[in-house]
């Protein structure tokens, strides 16, 4: 996959809404087999937000599927004008607070990689870099970089990691992050302002 | 400004939502500030690392999902039906349906559930008992009857109001305080049964025109038509000094007077009827409720019905005068009953009437005055049970008498020189009859 950041939007046109609509509405109408195909359009989102917020494989794959299936259970409280991708984000980034205030509770530490081979049903994978025809040394380099970003996205408080997670690495707008944190947009500016000055403080310079 | 100020608009800067004025500015102090440009190209730097950083491949969270989803509680399920729209949840919303109705059937059939319907009207159908109305006002004492008149159920309800003296222009019309009615099929005596004596007439005088006979116990108690309340309340002052806003009864020569002041509307006679069948009406005021139990549109021209009768008695001189009945020595002091009974054709077709009225049993309604209650009491008792009647004390000048249908001409005729027409014999085998009996001053 070619780099860039992870947006959603850029992979959803008008017509994907479209099928969006009616994929919810025959969800809704009792059609349940119509919700395989959102969790496949939308699982790489909502698994990416989650691994980014929580830092752990398992932990982020239990919180995902939690989140479509909370999504499923509420799908008639679902905003027909919203887009799909933005309230299923927003359900994650709920799920993932309440699993780190779990955590919190019971003085779990994550210790997890986020560069652990993943496992699924079609074998292992790993966190490979998308990039088609990468050299040696950019693949390492890169690597390099994203442990980097990766342990101080660790070390941010959690409002200031949301904005970098949804602007940074999602590619949200500022209208979907004060949507999904409601939030006002200059409460969006100001807490993303302050967390890309404190992130590139933890880098120290070092990208 | 500060360079700090400038680097605040660093972040929204690269993003371009920085105001074009704010951008115009910053523009500016970065072409002479290499500080600022540092920061500027090293958060650069840092946002795309940032966005190329590698994207970490999803699972496939299906099996996870259908797992949980069928692995999620009942309540979250049910919640999860009823909230979504009909044609998805129809079999659930069908359950809950069927649930709640079984519920409601085994509640209903609980042990000490009251069911009205134990006892409906309908078992009256076809059983020995009939309805029967049949208006009385009876004035017995002076040798004197004062007052008979016969009506039917189909009578209809007062079609005017406002009239201050009621007139009788016809047989079949009767005027009674303005309010009018027809009797049908009436047979009404002329010579007999309406009469009245010459102290009954002075008291009606200064009734200005208003009835002065006794009406039924349930009449008192609200299940007659409405009369004009200005009226009544000034018949009130005049005469008694009850005010309860009920009635007013006073005596006057032998004269039982009873007036209804306040009309008692249809639901409350209603209720009274469910009271009754549910067992929460005294036995004295079961009777009444009995009696209640005819729509007001049939019930009220039987307590009025009398006052008619008293005017034309009163105003007309050619009108049927007293009759004296067959005096009988019914206390042992020479004190003879003397009645004049009005039936009612309790089986006349009554399309108007609701069914419950229709098959409701209408105890023939008679008011009596004696000059002794108790001895009254036990000689009646005697006489019904000697004709294997029934009767029964529910106060202590109330009796609650059940006849067959045979002998109630006989028991009429015995206290009256003119006997009602006896009930139709097809349709009674056993005739109830509330007998008030009532002591004059």
């Amino acid at each position: 996959m070619a780099g860039g950041p992870v947006s959603h939007q850029a992979g959803e046109s008008h017509g994907v809404q479209d099928d969006d609509r009616l994929l919810i509405e025959r969800v809704l109408a009792g059609d349940g087999s119509a919700f395989d195909p959102l969790v496949r359009r939308h699982q790489q989102v909502v698994f990416a937000v989650a691994l980014r917020m929580l830092g752990d494989h398992d932990e982020a794959q239990d919180v995902a599927q939690d989140t479509f299936v909370r999504a499923y259970q509420s799908l008639g409280a679902f905003r027909r004008e919203a887009k799909l991708s933005t309230w299923l984000v927003s359900i994650t980034m709920n799920l993932c607070r309440n699993r780190r205030r779990w955590w919190a509770r019971r003085r779990r530490v994550i210790a997890a990689s986020l560069d652990d081979p993943v496992e699924s049903g079609e074998g292992s994978l790993g966190h490979d870099v998308a990039d088609p025809s990468p050299s040696p040394r950019a693949v390492a380099r890169r690597q390099e970089q994203g442990d980097l970003v990766r342990e101080a996205l660790r070390q941010l408080r959690e409002t200031e990691r949301i904005v970098i997670v949804l602007r940074d690495l999602q590619g949200c707008s500022y209208e979907e992050i004060a949507a999904m944190l409601r939030c006002p947009m200059g409460t969006v500016k100001s807490r993303l302002n302050r967390a890309r000055w404190n992130l590139r403080t933890l880098l120290n310079g070092k990208l | 400004m500060t360079c700090t100020a400038y680097r605040r608009w660093l972040s929204p800067y690269v993003d371009g939502v920085l105001g074009a004025q704010e951008r115009t500015r910053l523009d500016d102090h970065l072409g002479g500030c290499d500080v600022c440009r540092g920061e500027l190209d090293s958060l650069k730097r840092m946002l795309h690392t940032l966005q190329t950083l590698d994207v970490p491949k999803a699972p496939d969270l299906l099996p996870g999902i259908h797992r949980k989803l069928q692995a999620a509680p009942w309540w979250q399920m049910l919640a999860r039906r009823f909230t979504t729209p009909w044609p998805a949840s129809l079999p659930l919303h069908g359950l809950a349906l069927a649930t709640t109705a079984l519920l409601v059937i085994i509640v209903a059939n609980l042990p000490g559930i009251t069911r009205r319907d134990a006892i409906t009207p309908e078992r009256f159908r076809g059983g020995p008992e009939r309805s029967l109305v049949i208006a009385k006002n009876v004035l017995v004492g002076d040798s004197t009857i004062v007052g008979a008149l016969k009506t039917n159920l189909a009578q209809k309800p007062p079609r005017e109001y406002g009239g201050e003296k009621g007139e009788r222009s016809s047989q079949d019309r009767i005027s009674v305080q303005g309010s009018e009615f027809e009797v049908q099929g009436q047979d009404l005596p002329s010579d007999s049964s309406i009469s009245a004596p010459a102290s009954l007439d002075s008291a009606r005088d200064r009734s200005a025109g208003g009835a002065s006979l006794g009406i039924s116990p349930a009449m008192r108690r609200g299940s007659v038509l409405p009369r004009t309340e200005g009226r009544v309340r000034h018949e009130v002052s005049e005469r008694s000094d009850s005010d309860d806003g009920r009635e007013a009864t006073g005596l006057s020569g032998g004269l039982i007077e009873t007036r209804t002041l306040v009309q008692t509307p249809q639901p409350t006679v209603q209720k009274r009827i469910g009271d009754f069948w549910d067992g929460k009406v005294k036995a004295t005021d079961r009777q009444d409720a009995l009696n209640a139990s005819a729509p007001m549109g049939e019930q009220s021209p039987d307590g009025q019905s009398a006052e008619p009768i008293a005017h034309q008695a009163n105003e007309t001189p050619a009108a049927p005068t007293s009759t004296a009945s067959r005096a009988e020595d019914v206390n042992g002091n020479a004190q003879g009953f003397q009645a004049a009974a009005k039936t009612a054709e309790a089986n006349a077709p009554t399309p108007a009437a609701p069914a419950f009225a229709a098959v409701a049993p209408e105890p023939l309604q008679v008011q009596w005055q004696v000059a002794d209650v108790a001895a009254a009491a036990s000689q009646i008792s005697g006489w019904v049970i000697a004709r294997k009647g029934l009767a029964v004390a529910t106060n202590e000048h109330h009796l609650s008498i059940k006849l067959p249908a045979s002998a109630v001409p006989e028991f009429l005729r015995q206290f009256s020189t003119n006997p009602p027409a006896a009930p139709d014999p097809t349709q009674p085998v056993w005739i109830t009859i509330s007998l008030e009996l009532i002591q004059p001053l």
